[in-house]
């Protein structure tokens, strides 16, 4: 850990503990899940807890997940009591989803009791119980005291933030408290106890040029793609969240959420080399502080990327084309030589007309 | 290797050997690559795959680059961390120290942490604070200082053409190639005068070929960024050519009216570092320096005149009394129109008891002994006898300073009275001489004037002309080398020659001589032995050898901090005296230059 950069990253968070009511989850939804081809009706909930244990710390440079926790005095029969509140929502769900702000197999985010009461209560229809965790928390211990409380025959798929793969990306840019070989662990262990892993991929951490961010993505696919237990290799393009190292940086024009083409580049080039499920949730798309292009194109882009979840065909990225690819594909040779840093990102971004710093005055998506 | 011929202020023009290639300096790095290859003209690149001619950095990634090839051949920039400056500072330290190790080019994000580098040094940190005023100056002249004269900087991000003679003055040497790229990609046409640039011109004024193209078929991305880089690049010839005329500071003056940013850190650089620009600044120049705003009121060669009427001058030891004339287009003042119709009043009256000194703007005050001396023996102003408040304040402190410093009993104001009002509180027995209404050169005044001088000798005892003389002389050397050297220098001495063509002579032995457009002495070999005598202020330590034509630094082991470029020295082995010439570069940077002359000497020991 460079302790510079968690320092940094801890002072950009307004860490305020906050008077919620403990036993309301902090957001529950339905939506459709697509798995093999047959559509599922999830119900997704994500708990109000203590707030992720590393983020308190310091945490990764992009997550701003805490902003929705961090709630005072919780308990584990508070945690039990929000999946219950969401469960009076259940109705012909056969897929939970369960957020925390962290770790759902963190024993300090979420008591060890909470977590076994909580999977102790999914009702049988579920096929799969979705939930995240950091690699070290995927341990034998917690999965031989979690895994055999699901129904039979339900699923148990875990998301893991794996972000990127290079030690010097992990340590001086995204600050992640776990490295390849803890998921490499986790992924072992997951595969001894019958549970599946998403890896999680950023699209641009901070400090990275856009081609070297493009570079890292793909070769944090390869070393991951490999690993058992692996069923799907999700790729997340930085969206700028509050309180928040990238958020500060954003402000000041020396961060740059990636462009819709790196993106659509990512997947073009794992799908090559993967041998799993590859897609990419790009939050706040076309958004000025989510991945997007000139603005222009960017509906166009991120229907494409809809478009390869579905498919899996990369050749629909070919279909798509714009004027600002170019100044896109200039900055892939020249960003690196101007040996700046974040800056120069934002001189392509107006030279392609994106003129992040005025459309930022007038942004309100994530105000909620 | 570096071989510096010229230097002016922090910037050097000469020759880099980048691994095998010769660059000149000051230069631009431009990027290299397969979309937008470096323009022909292009002597020094930066590329990852490396074609052309030019010299070329090698560009691996950063240490976030994942799994780049390290081949280590050649110039290869280090895979360093580069943190943006937005973010804390404690994280650009961290960098650094993660950067630290032993790299044929170094990349260090704060001036403070930059340690003497031979090579090139990288400042990232440069993009950020390019337009930034209050940062500028100080971040610049840091990382030159500390640095040394053996690093060639380059600073990522300044390349706009309005910057360049600016950012040259005050320490860089090779500029940012990428700035002509981006600003074509924005539609922007680089313009020297005009910082922000414009939109394409329909019939550019220009007459490079790619505004010769455009003129007839439109403008193209690569015609914008061809005209672009080489609106670069003549600007920055054109401060090549100034450092070796020594007339960049010229260029910067004008340069820095096209932004109040640049404006401030040329401020920012004469106020906050005025000591270190000093000691870079050249004692003698043959040239005429141009005064021609405020700025010029500040440079360094300016405050150092008044500085040393204030710490080195001591006025001739018979005057009694203080004639202050005014000021006039000719220099130096002697041969002014002006002063030879006032002067022989003075003369004629004086019995060698008068002393002449010429009001004046922006030096304050000009003792007429020092009238030869630069940059008072040709410096051009515009004479129109309205002087700022700034103005007013140096010439009062230029009069109080020569007055404390003298045996005098009384002063005459030979000036036009609100001239006289500027110094009459310097000047505490002053009596004024031209009435309301008329002009110094009036038969009337210069009447009143020979009847004022007269009156104020008095009964005092004359002095020979020779006397007055030698203790002219007596001032000269004592400003060119430090109180007390005269002593030493002129004992036993007599002066032959008609002014200005002065020489000192020691029984039939020249000691040494007033060139006119040099205005110093300059000294034979016996004279340098007695200013060896004198101090040890002017003195070169150099190996055992014996030095002909240029003293190259390799020779050099150590050398006065007092001596600026082109000062008269003495070059020393072992206490010997083994030559005498003129220096070529600042005292304070000479042991620590790897390559480059340190002085040319004419005479051998």
């Amino acid at each position: 850990m460079l302790e510079q950069l968690n320092t940094a990253v801890r002072d950009s968070r307004k860490l305020d503990q906050r008077d919620e009511d403990p036993s309301e989850p902090s957001r529950v939804w339905s939506e459709e899940e697509v798995i093999d081809g047959e559509t599922h009706q999830a119900l997704t909930v994500i708990l109000r807890t203590r707030g992720c244990t590393w983020a308190i710390k310091g945490g990764c440079s992009m997550c701003g997940y805490i902003n929705d926790s961090f709630v005072k005095n919780i308990t584990a029969d508070h945690l039990v009591e929000q999946f219950e509140t969401a469960l009076e929502r259940f109705d012909d769900h056969t897929v939970i989803k369960l957020y925390t702000s962290g770790s759902f197999l963190d024993d300090t985010e979420v008591h060890a009791e909470a977590q076994r009461r909580i999977l102790d209560q999914v009702p049988d229809p579920v096929v799969r119980f979705q939930s995240e965790a950091q690699a070290h928390h995927v341990t034998e211990d917690k999965l031989e005291d979690l895994r055999h409380r699901l129904p039979d025959g339900c699923e148990f798929a875990l998301g893991i933030g794996m972000e990127a793969s290079s030690d010097d990306v992990l340590e001086y840019s995204v600050n992640n408290e776990f490295d390849v070989a803890d998921y490499e662990n986790a992924a072992r262990v997951a595969e001894d106890y019958d549970t599946l892993l998403k890896c999680y991929v950023l699209v641009k951490p901070p400090f990275l040029t856009e081609r070297e961010a493009i570079e890292e993505a793909v070769v944090t696919a390869e070393r991951i793609t490999g690993t058992p237990a692996l069923e799907a290799l999700s790729f997340n393009p930085i969206s700028v969240h509050k309180n928040t190292l990238v958020e500060r940086m954003w402000e000041d024009g020396d961060y740059s959420p990636p462009w819709l083409w790196s993106v659509a580049e990512v997947l073009t080039r794992v799908d090559d080399i993967a041998d799993t499920q590859v897609h990419s949730d790009v939050v706040a798309g076309g958004k000025p502080r989510g991945a997007h292009n000139c603005g222009e194109c960017d509906d166009d882009v991120l229907r494409a990327i809809d478009a390869y979840k579905k498919t899996g065909d990369p050749a629909v990225f070919d279909r798509v084309d714009c004027e600002c690819k170019e100044i896109w594909r200039e900055q892939l040779e020249l960003e690196g030589l101007g040996l700046a840093g974040g800056s120069l990102a934002e001189r392509f971004r107006q030279a392609a007309g994106d003129v992040d710093g005025s459309r930022r005055a007038a942004e309100q998506w994530y105000e909620g | 290797m570096l071989d510096v011929v010229a230097r002016e202020g922090l910037a050097r023009a000469g020759r880099w050997d980048a691994d095998g290639e010769d660059v000149r300096l000051p230069a631009v790095l431009h990027p290299d690559t397969q979309r937008s290859p470096a323009p022909d003209f292009a002597q020094l690149t930066i590329s990852t795959d490396p074609l052309g001619s030019a010299a070329t950095i090698r560009y691996e990634g950063t240490r976030l680059t994942p799994e780049a090839d390290e081949t280590g051949e050649g110039l290869s920039l280090p895979r360093a961390l580069i943190y943006p400056g937005g973010v804390d500072e404690s994280l650009q330290k961290a960098a650094d120290e993660l950067n630290r190790e032993e790299a044929p080019i170094q990349i260090v994000h704060d001036p403070a942490e930059v340690g003497p580098v031979t090579g090139l040094l990288v400042l990232p940190r440069a993009r950020e604070v390019a337009d930034d005023a209050w940062r500028l100056a100080g971040f610049l002249t840091t990382a030159r200082r500390r640095a040394g004269p053996n690093a060639v900087i380059y600073a990522p991000g300044i390349g706009r053409p309005d910057q360049i003679a600016l950012a040259a003055y005050a320490g860089v040497d090779v500029f940012d190639g990428l700035e002509a790229s981006l600003a074509a990609l924005s539609d922007t046409y680089s313009r020297v005068e005009r910082p922000e640039g414009s939109a394409p011109p329909e019939h550019p004024a220009c007459a490079c070929p790619a505004c010769r193209d455009a003129d007839r078929e439109g403008w193209t991305l690569d015609r914008l960024r061809e005209h672009n880089r080489r609106e670069q690049r003549a600007e920055v010839r054109r401060v090549r050519q100034a450092i070796a005329d020594g007339r960049l500071r010229e260029l910067v003056e004008q340069r820095v009216r096209a932004s109040p940013a640049h404006l401030a850190t040329l401020r920012r650089l004469d106020e906050d570092h005025g000591d270190l620009y000093e000691r870079y600044a050249p004692t003698v120049r043959e040239d005429e320096l141009p005064v021609v705003g405020r700025r010029s009121l500040s440079r360094p060669e300016v405050t150092r005149w008044l500085d040393r009427l204030e710490t080195r001058y001591q006025a001739p030891e018979s005057a009694r009394t203080l004639v202050a004339l005014p000021c006039s287009a000719t220099k130096p003042y002697g041969n002014s129109p002006t002063h030879q119709r006032i002067r022989p009043a003075i003369k004629h009256n004086a019995r060698g008891r008068a002393h002449v000194v010429t009001f004046t703007s922006p030096l304050g005050a000009v003792p007429e002994e020092l009238e030869l001396m630069y940059p008072a023996h040709r410096y051009e102003v515009p004479v129109t006898g309205d002087w700022n408040e700034r103005e007013e304040q140096v010439i009062r402190r230029a009069f109080e300073a020569i007055w404390k410093n003298g045996g005098y009993d009384q002063a005459i104001l030979h000036v036009p009275p609100d001239e006289a009002d500027i110094v009459e509180e310097a000047l505490p027995r002053a009596e004024r001489t031209v009435e309301p209404g008329e002009r110094p050169t009036d038969d009337e005044a210069t009447d009143r004037l020979g009847e004022a001088v007269r009156a104020s000798v008095g009964d005092d005892q004359a002095i020979a002309r020779d006397d007055m003389f030698a203790e002219h002389m007596d001032n000269r050397i004592d400003w060119q080398f430090g109180p007390g050297v005269a002593d030493v220098l002129a004992e036993d001495t007599w002066i032959r020659g008609k002014y200005p063509w002065l020489r000192l002579m020691h029984g039939e032995d020249q000691l040494a001589m007033i060139k006119p457009e040099r205005g110093a002495l300059t000294l034979t070999e016996p004279g340098g032995r007695r200013l060896h005598e004198a101090t040890d202020a002017y003195t070169i330590e150099i190996d055992d050898f014996r030095p002909k034509g240029t003293v190259f630094a390799a020779g050099v082991t150590g050398a006065s901090e007092a001596i600026r470029p082109e000062d008269e020295v003495v070059c020393v082995h072992e206490g010997e005296l083994r030559a005498v010439g003129r220096a070529t570069a600042p005292g304070e940077i000479m042991a620590d230059m790897d390559a480059g002359g340190c002085a040319e000497v004419r005479h051998r020991g």
